[in-house]
C-alpha cells in the first residue's frame, strides 16, 4: 500500500507539472482575450526541440532553452494569424496543431527512419534536486523532483502576482476584457496581446520540456496526446484564476497518474487511458451545468 | 481609435496564394536536400503513372471529402466539429461489428444496414457535444476533441480483447464476409465510393444553395442574432448540423471498413478527420472546392509514396505541405479585404462578455 501511495504521489507531481505550466501559459493569453487553441501544438513542438537539442548538445539546459525558444516562436506564429490577420482563431489553432504534429513526425522520421519515436542514450534529462534531509517522509514528499517542478511552484505564484498585482497584469487583463478602454488609455492592445503570447509560449515551452526530457527521456509521435486541450478545459473550468486552474490541473494530473499506477492491477490499460479525458469532459460539463453554485473552485 | 490599416497593399489573389504555396513547398523540399522539381515530378508520376495508382487516388477521395463535410456542415451553423476522428472510428466499429451478428444474405441490404449503423453511430457521438454546447455553452471544440481521444481508446480495447480475432497478427475484429463488401467497378480495384462522393456532393451543394433549410443553416452561422430574431431555431439547426456532420464522419468510417480495410483494427485511424478538417479550412467550407482540394490531397498522398522510394524524404512530408496551404489561405482572406475597418482588436473574452450582456438584456431564449 505504501509503495503504491508513494508512486501515486510522485506520479501525480510528474504528470501534473506539464499541465500546470501549460495552463499558466494559457492563462496569459486567456486573460488577454485569446482562447489559445494552439497550446497542444506548442507543447508538442517544444517537447520535440527539447529532445533534439538535448541530444545534439548533450545538455539538458540547451534542450530547455530550445524548448522555450520553440514555444515562443510557435506562439508568435499563431498569434500573428489571430491578432494581426484576424483569421478565425479555432481554424488557425487547428491548422497549427496539424502542422506541428506533421512537422515533428516528419523530422523524427528523418532522424530515425521508419520509427515513430526519438530515443537515444545521448539525451540528457533535466537535473533533479538530489538533496535529502535523511528523514524518509520529508524526502519523499519534497525532494528528488526535477528542478522544473520547483520552478513550477514558483511560477504559479509569480504568474498570479504579475496578473493581479502589477500594472502589466492589468494591461493584459484589460486587453482581454476591455480593449477599447486600454486603447484610450494609450496602450496598444495588440502589442499587449503579443507580449502575453510570448509569455504563454515561454510557459508552454517549459511544459513541453518537462514532458520530454524530464521523467521520460524521449519523443514519441503525438506525445502531448491532447494535453493542450485538457489544459484549455482546466482554464475554462477555473475561469482563468491561477490558483484554481493549478488545482484543476493537479486534479487532472492525479487521474493520469492513477491510470498509470492502476496498470499493475490487471485492469486493461485502455480504460485507464480513458480516465483523464473522461474526467476533463465530465468536470467541464458539471462545472458549466451547475452554474458554479457548488464547488470550492469559484 | 486608430484605423486598422488592413487593405490591399499586398497582392493576394488566388494565383498569388497558389504561387506562394508552391514556392514554400519548393523551399521546404530544398531545405531537406532534394530538388523540388524532381520531387514534384515523382509525386505526379507516382499518382498517375500506373492504373492502380490512379485507382488508389480515386479511392481515397471519399475519405477526405466526407470528413471535410463532417467539419464543414457544422461550421455552416457556427459549430466547430473537431472530433471527426472519433466519430469516424465509432462508425467504423459499428460497421465492423454488425456483420458479426447479422447477415441478411442480400448484399445491398447488408451494406445499407452497415452504413446506416455507422452513420447513426457517428452522428450520436457528435450529438452529445452539440447538446452540451447549445444548452450549457460548453465549448464543443474541447468536448468533441477530448471525446474523440476517449472513444478511440475505448474502441481499441474492444479490438484488443473481447472481440479480437484469434491468431490475427494485429489486434482487430474478424474480417467482414464477402457479401458485406462495398461495390467495385467490374473486376478492377476501383471502388464505387467515388460515385457515392459525387452524389453526396450534388445533394449537399443543392441543399446549401437552393433550399430554404440550407439558407437558414448558413444564416445561423453567419449571424446568430439575426437568425434568431428572424425566427430560425438556431439551437435545433446547430444540433442537427452536428449530427449530420457526425453522420458523415461515421459514414466515412463505415466505408473505410467495407471498402478498404474489411475489418476494424486497433489504431487504424491515420488522422483522416484532421486531414478532412484541413481540406475544409482551405476550401472555406464550400463543398465543391473541398472536392477539388481533396483530389489534390489524394494525389499528394499517393504520389508521396513514390517520392519516398526514390528520394531521402519520408512521405510524412505530405502532412506538412498540406497544412502550409492553410496558412496562406488564411492570410489571403484578410489581406484581400478591400475595406478599411475600424474595429477594436480581437478579444474572445470581450466578445463573450458583450454577447452575454446582450443576451441578458433580452427576454430569455434558448
Amino acid at each position: 500500500m505504501i509503495p503504491f501511495l508513494h508512486s501515486l504521489y510522485t506520479s501525480t507531481i510528474v504528470m501534473a507539472t506539464p499541465l500546470i505550466l501549460c495552463s499558466l501559459g494559457g492563462l496569459m493569453t486567456y486573460h488577454a482575450g485569446i482562447m489559445n487553441v494552439a497550446m497542444e501544438a506548442i507543447m508538442l513542438g517544444s517537447a520535440f526541440s527539447a529532445v533534439t537539442f538535448s541530444y545534439l548538445f548533450s545538455s539538458a539546459t540547451i534542450g530547455l532553452l530550445a524548448a522555450i525558444v520553440t514555444g515562443v516562436i510557435i506562439s508568435l506564429f499563431y498569434s500573428f494569424f489571430v491578432i494581426t490577420l484576424r483569421a478565425n482563431n479555432f481554424a488557425i489553432g487547428i491548422a497549427v496543431n496539424i502542422f506541428i504534429a506533421s512537422l515533428t513526425l516528419f523530422l523524427t522520421r528523418i532522424l530515425f527512419p521508419g520509427k515513430d519515436a526519438f530515443n537515444s542514450p545521448d539525451i540528457k534529462a533535466i537535473a533533479r534536486l538530489r538533496i535529502g534531509t535523511g528523514v524518509p517522509l520529508v524526502d519523499v514528499l519534497f525532494f528528488n523532483f526535477s528542478l522544473l517542478v520547483y520552478a513550477t511552484i514558483l511560477l504559479v505564484v509569480i504568474v498570479r502576482y504579475i496578473l493581479y498585482k502589477t500594472p502589466y497584469g492589468l494591461w493584459i487583463r484589460s486587453a482581454g476584457s476591455a480593449p477599447t478602454a486600454l486603447a484610450r488609455a494609450g496602450k496598444r492592445p495588440e502589442m499587449i496581446q503579443y507580449a502575453a503570447s510570448i509569455a504563454a509560449g515561454l510557459l508552454v515551452g517549459l511544459s513541453g520540456a518537462q514532458l520530454s526530457i524530464s521523467n521520460v527521456v524521449l519523443f514519441s509521435r503525438n506525445m502531448s496526446a491532447g494535453r493542450g486541450f485538457i489544459c484549455l478545459a482546466a482554464i475554462l473550468i477555473a475561469r482563468g484564476k491561477p490558483f484554481q486552474t493549478t488545482l484543476v490541473a493537479v486534479l487532472f494530473g492525479f487521474f493520469s497518474a492513477l491510470a498509470i499506477q492502476l496498470q499493475s492491477f490487471n485492469i486493461p490499460t485502455h480504460f485507464l487511458q480513458m480516465i483523464p479525458y473522461a474526467v476533463a469532459i465530465v468536470t467541464l460539463a458539471v462545472m458549466e451545468m451547475s452554474g458554479r453554485k457548488r464547488s470550492l473552485i469559484t | 481609435m486608430r484605423l486598422n490599416k488592413i487593405g490591399r497593399k499586398i497582392p493576394s489573389g488566388l494565383f498569388v496564394v497558389i504561387a506562394l504555396t508552391l514556392l514554400s513547398w519548393g523551399l521546404f523540399i530544398a531545405i531537406c536536400g532534394e530538388n523540388p522539381f524532381n520531387v514534384f515530378r515523382l509525386i505526379v508520376t507516382g499518382a498517375f503513372g500506373r492504373t492502380d495508382k490512379i485507382y488508389a487516388v480515386i479511392n481515397k477521395i471519399f475519405i477526405f471529402f466526407f470528413t471535410s463535410l463532417a467539419y464543414s456542415i457544422p461550421a455552416w451553423s457556427g459549430m466547430y466539429n473537431v472530433g471527426a476522428d472519433g466519430q469516424l472510428t465509432i462508425g467504423a466499429f459499428a460497421s465492423a461489428l454488425i456483420p458479426l451478428f447479422f447477415n441478411t444474405g442480400f448484399r445491398p441490404a447488408n451494406i445499407l444496414v452497415a452504413l446506416l449503423a455507422a452513420s447513426i453511430a457517428g452522428g450520436l457521438w457528435a450529438l452529445w457535444p452539440a447538446v452540451l454546447r447549445v444548452r450549457y455553452n460548453i465549448s464543443e471544440i474541447v468536448t468533441t476533441l477530448l471525446g474523440s481521444y476517449l472513444i478511440i481508446t475505448f474502441l481499441d480495447y474492444f479490438a484488443n480483447f473481447p472481440l479480437r480475432e484469434k491468431y490475427a497478427a494485429l489486434p482487430r475484429l474478424p474480417f467482414i464476409p464477402e457479401n458485406y463488401k462495398f461495390y467495385v467497378f467490374g473486376e478492377s480495384s476501383l471502388s464505387v465510393t467515388i460515385l457515392l462522393a459525387l452524389v453526396v456532393l450534388s445533394v449537399v451543394e443543392f441543399y446549401r444553395r437552393h433550399t430554404i433549410s440550407g439558407f437558414r443553416l448558413k444564416m445561423t452561422g453567419l449571424n446568430a442574432f439575426l437568425a434568431e430574431s428572424s425566427g430560425i431555431r438556431i439551437g435545433s439547426y446547430r444540433i442537427w448540423s452536428m449530427f449530420i456532420g457526425g453522420m458523415f464522419a461515421g459514414l466515412t468510417g463505415g466505408l473505410l471498413v467495407l471498402s478498404l480495410n474489411f475489418t476494424f483494427m486497433a489504431g487504424f485511424s491515420a488522422d483522416y478527420g484532421m486531414n478532412g478538417m484541413l481540406v475544409s479550412l482551405i476550401s472555406g467550407n464550400i463543398p465543391w472546392i473541398a472536392f477539388g482540394v481533396t483530389t489534390i490531397f489524394a494525389i499528394l498522398q499517393v504520389g508521396a509514396i513514390n517520392m519516398q522510394v526514390h528520394t531521402s524524404i519520408p512521405s510524412e512530408i505530405v502532412g506538412v505541405l498540406q497544412s502550409i496551404i492553410v496558412f496562406f489561405f488564411a492570410a489571403r482572406a484578410t489581406l484581400s479585404l478591400k475595406v478599411r475597418v475600424r474595429r477594436p482588436p480581437t478579444s474572445d473574452v470581450a466578445a463573450r462578455r458583450i454577447s452575454k450582456e446582450k443576451a441578458n438584456r433580452r427576454s430569455p431564449s434558448q
